[in-house]
């Protein structure tokens, strides 16, 4: 087990004018783990790879427990990892696939014997290990490719995706099971992932990155609270911020067709902003807080998912596209801002579930000035609140 | 956790200089193709040059060869024999769309699963795991003019097509060519079977379904889904025709009766190892090369221009 | 033919649309034709066996027949006058070196041109493939002039390389093909487990390439132990001959014994047709590598 320190870090394929990871620094402290998230092509897995030694840098250094590994091949920088879709060598039985790593480090056998039996017995593979892997699940794959990454125990154990080969239902028990063993073991652990739910429930802390530019480092809740430009606000949370143009007009923001106070912001001199609201931070007007100003939807669409619902409404005001343009991203797999036919833009609320709520019903809900975040138009930058400076984090 | 020997011991190095790294192991994976690229350099490579540069000497194998510029060219202008195994080498060429047709058509037919299709696949392959010296013997005998093959012929009274195969210079370069066509036409088989398997068979239904007949299946769909399989083949053979015909031609004839079957492989080995004219040889070889780099050549471009 | 009138139509819908009898009669003319082509196939091995049976006055007595009896003369004969055993000894000798070193040379370079990212590996594999285009009768003299000037002429080492080196070509561009099916990631990871380049291809990448492997072994086998040329040029002196050089000259004596010459070629033919027999499936592999692509 040992700390990464990643030091200014940059990646540019031949033959192409854009860094795919441009001069990203970060540390994991040991034991930790941190997830890399952003949207496919951003880089993050070219960052990985970088630090597994598979992929060259282009500049900056790598560390690995205080030693400069930058130059080290794979096999010398004492990492494991485990790939998107396992690559266990399809001609050793499991075992042999435990194995493999500790033979040609030229352990004795007793003792590779006991590691194997017991990272079998951890992932619960006891039964499976005279198989091979054509003859296995993909969730028992899977466990088996965490085993051989586990048995060596490495300085640091580097995942690429992977859980994205699973059925969705798989997905949330092996990530049970990913956070379960990372607790036991602790072992310093990168994860890259283009899912942010996974993001936040395994990371102690998440990278944000979008364009191989390191966007945002914090834990889970931070990032979630107080994301430090509008495309961490709008990748984090899941559905997606509300975002909307505010004008600041006679000390009073205009907001999605209500006006608001203007919270202790500094908007430095601005009159337009782009002001986000979380779709879980739209209340029912009568439950919200004191402070909260009425809004009224008119439903478009109600999304009942049992416990809860989401209900989509159009808001007056023009739609922002900042979101999309912040990441420059065109590939990015999120959908854009949502439209409704007049073209202003739609907002998400996501609220208890109660009764039956269906287009064109009327609904009260509340905007708390508060929970609102603000960003510059041009740069997408984060706002700072001006009495709290605790939460903010600069890039 | 305890780390793993081996990686720690390795010191953090200094000084990275990006171009130079992973030197060591640039290093290791030449050693891997250095082996085979030094053979290939040393027989491959410098011979061709080489074979270049003797065609313009004059050596009998024994002393020093000695230059003597363009006169191996020029003699071979005036030499009857080389230019008779021309010919016979474009008697060959001609021959080359029987020599397609053949495999095509068997292949065709064994994919139409015509009963005992395993069976006739197996055995079409059996000539060409043969040696040709072993055919040119058996050829040797069985079409003698006493052999099977006349006697056969005489003892169902149809002594009248029996012919001295072997000895008749009207027919025994079309039995020379007739026997390599026979011994590979099993690997073009195989060659066209696999590219009817590739074949997009939903084609073949819409055609079936729009009423296309068998032929019309065959001339429309088929054949121009195969194209790129035919012209594999058709470099292949272009090439044999230049160097498959050697043993069968020592074997079987020696070049005979007269010189009916030299070809210009053929010529090219009984002037360097039977006459000891190599500088001679050499200059067959550039002009074999020659001939074959532009007929490949035009092939693949013709063939290339046709499809687009 | 039989088989043929008892085989179910293929497309019954077809059959009924064209009316019956039409279909059939393609068929069981392709099934004569195929016959025919299918007997001038294995009568060599017939004929060659049962010349080999038999006495020479048997044979002269009808050629192409049946024999009347059965000797094991022509066998000893070929022993004793044809040297069969040394000759196919010889062969071994130059053969199975050079099968091993090509699949070596091959699998090493295959390697590194397909998994080690080197520089020039595009221009290498495309120069690969002009060689493969050559024929080999160009090289001849030019070959011949090398090894006599190293002092490899009558050299069986002499013909082992000039063999591997020609075989090298078709070698690489083959194993590569099959070099291409490893994912890349299993290399990688094999990378992280702490395996070296060496490692890598031993314990990883040749076990997953097997069957490639048997393919290059069973077709070069094949290729080198029928081939003439150069084993004519090479190998000159009398008892260091390959098989094929001393059954042509053999057979090229005016006054041969046909029996013995066909006990020659049925024992010439044994490696070949074991190969046939259990190989055939690897042969066609190899054989058809890159006609579809």
């Amino acid at each position: 087990m040992a700390a990464i320190e990643i030091d200014g870090v940059q990646k540019v394929f031949d033959g192409m004018e854009r860094a795919a990871v441009a001069e990203v620094s970060l540390t994991v402290a040991d034991g930790e783990c941190l997830v890399l998230v952003g949207p496919s092509g951003c880089g993050k897995s070219t960052l990985l790879r970088m630090i597994a030694g598979i992929e060259r840098v282009s500049g900056g250094q790598i560390r690995i427990d205080g030693a400069d590994v930058t130059d080290r091949e794979a096999r010398d920088r004492d990492i494991a990892m485990v790939f998107q879709n396992y690559a266990l060598y399809p001609h050793m039985t499991v075992e042999e696939n435990l194995h493999f790593g500790l033979k040609i480090r030229k352990m004795p056998k007793a003792e590779r014997n006991k590691r194997v039996e017991a990272v079998a017995q951890m992932l619960r593979l006891d039964e499976l290990v005279r198989r091979k892997p054509g003859q296995l699940s993909g969730g028992q794959r899977q466990r088996v490719a965490m085993g051989r990454a586990m048995v060596r125990e490495p300085k640091a154990l580097l995942m690429d995706e992977p859980l994205s080969n699973l059925d969705a239902k798989l997905r949330v028990l092996m990530r049970a099971e990913l956070a379960r063993l990372h607790g036991r073991v602790g072992t310093t652990t990168i994860y890259v992932t283009h899912d942010q739910t996974e993001a936040m429930t395994l990371g102690d802390r998440v990278a944000v990155i979008s364009d191989g530019v390191l966007q945002q480092v914090a834990p889970p809740d931070e990032l979630y609270s107080s994301p430090a430009n509008l495309f961490v606000a709008s990748f984090i949370g899941s559905p997606s911020i509300n975002v909307a143009e505010g004008v600041v007009r006679d000390g009073r923001l205009v907001f999605a067709g209500v006006e608001l106070p203007i919270p202790p912001v500094d908007l430095g001199g601005r009159t337009r902003v782009l002001v986000g609201v979380r779709p879980a931070d739209l209340n029912p007007f009568d439950k919200s807080g004191a402070g909260a100003v009425p809004l009224r939807a008119t439903v478009e669409v109600a999304e009942h998912l049992g416990a809860e619902m989401h209900v989509l409404f159009p808001v007056v005001g023009p739609a922002s596209h900042a979101g999309t343009e912040v990441s420059g991203d065109q590939g990015h797999e999120r959908e854009g801002v949502l439209l409704a036919d007049d073209g202003s833009s739609l907002f998400t609320a996501v609220l208890p579930a109660v009764g039956s709520v269906g287009p064109g019903d009327r609904l009260d809900l509340g905007i708390d000035p508060e929970l609102l975040m603000f960003f510059d138009p041009e740069t997408g930058g984060s706002l700072q609140r001006v009495s709290s400076t605790a939460g903010a984090s600069s890039r | 956790m305890t780390a793993s020997s081996g990686a720690g011991s390795v010191g953090p190095r200094t000084g990275r200089r990006h171009g130079a790294r992973h030197s060591g192991r640039g290093l290791t994976r030449w050693l891997f193709l250095l082996p085979a690229l030094v053979l290939l350099a040393v027989l491959i490579v410098y011979p061709i040059g080489d074979a270049i540069r003797l065609a313009f000497t004059s050596w009998d194998g024994f002393s020093a060869p000695h230059s003597i510029g363009l006169s191996n060219f020029e003699d071979l202008l005036k030499d009857k024999r080389f230019k008779e195994s021309l010919l016979h080498n474009l008697a060959i060429v001609v021959a080359i769309p029987i020599w397609i047709a053949v495999p095509y058509a068997v292949a065709c037919g064994i994919h139409t699963k015509v009963a005992g299709w395993r069976f006739f696949r197996l055995v079409f392959f059996l000539p060409v795991v043969l040696s040709p010296v072993v055919l040119g013997a058996y050829y040797g005998i069985v079409l003698a003019e006493s052999g099977p093959l006349n006697g056969a012929l005489r003892s169902v009274g149809l002594g009248g097509l029996a012919h001295e195969w072997l000895n008749d210079p009207a027919l025994t370069l079309p039995v020379v060519i007739g026997i390599i066509i026979w011994a590979t036409f099993g690997v073009g088989v195989l060659i066209f079977l696999a590219g009817l398997a590739n074949l997009d068979e939903e084609i073949v239904e819409a055609a079936q379904v729009d009423g296309a007949s068998r032929w019309q299946i065959q001339r429309h769909v088929v054949f121009w889904q195969l194209l790129p399989v035919i012209e594999f083949w058709t470099v292949i053979i272009v090439i044999a025709s230049f160097t498959a015909f050697f043993p069968l031609i020592y074997t079987l004839t020696k070049g005979g009766p007269g010189t009916a079957t030299f070809t210009v492989d053929f010529d090219l080995y009984s002037e360097a190892f039977t006459s000891g004219r190599l500088g001679y040889a050499s200059a067959i070889g550039v002009v074999m090369m020659f001939i074959i780099l532009v007929t490949c050549g035009g092939l693949v471009a013709l063939l290339r221009w046709r499809r687009s | 033919m039989n088989a043929a009138a008892d085989s179910p139509p293929l497309r019954p819908r077809l059959t009924a649309r064209r009316g019956i009898g039409r279909p059939s009669v393609g068929k069981l003319a392709i099934f004569v034709i195929f016959a025919a082509l299918a007997a001038s196939c294995i009568y060599p091995l017939l004929f060659v066996a049962s010349t080999a049976l038999r006495t020479n006055a048997d044979y002269r007595a009808s050629p192409g027949g049946l024999p009347s009896s059965f000797t094991s003369e022509n066998f000893e004969r070929a022993f004793s006058q044809l040297h069969i055993g040394r000759l196919a000894l010889n062969s071994l000798m130059v053969v199975v070196p050079a099968v091993i070193l090509i699949a070596i040379l091959a699998c090493c370079a295959a390697y590194a041109l397909v998994h080690l990212e080197i520089r020039l590996s595009r221009l290498l594999l495309a120069a690969v493939i002009c060689m493969m285009a050559l024929p080999p009768t160009v090289l001849l003299i030019p070959i011949f002039k090398l090894v006599l000037d190293v002092g490899l002429l009558n050299n069986r080492l002499g013909l082992i390389l000039v063999y591997t080196a020609l075989n090298l070509p078709f070698s690489i561009y083959l194993l590569t093909a099959f070099m291409r099916s490893v994912p890349v990631e299993l290399l990688r990871a094999a990378g992280i487990d702490g395996a070296g380049p060496v490692r890598t291809l031993w314990s990883v990448v040749l076990p997953l390439i097997r069957p490639g492997l048997m393919t290059l072994v069973t077709l070069n086998f094949l290729f080198l132990w029928n081939e003439l040329i150069f084993s004519l040029v090479i190998l000159q002196q009398g008892m260091g001959r390959t098989i094929m050089v001393g059954i042509a000259q053999f057979q090229a004596q005016p006054e041969k014994n046909y029996g013995v010459v066909a006990a020659g070629l049925l024992l010439s033919m044994i490696p070949p047709l074991l190969i046939f027999v259990f190989f055939q499936r690897d042969l066609a592999r190899g054989l058809t590598a890159g006609a579809t692509k």
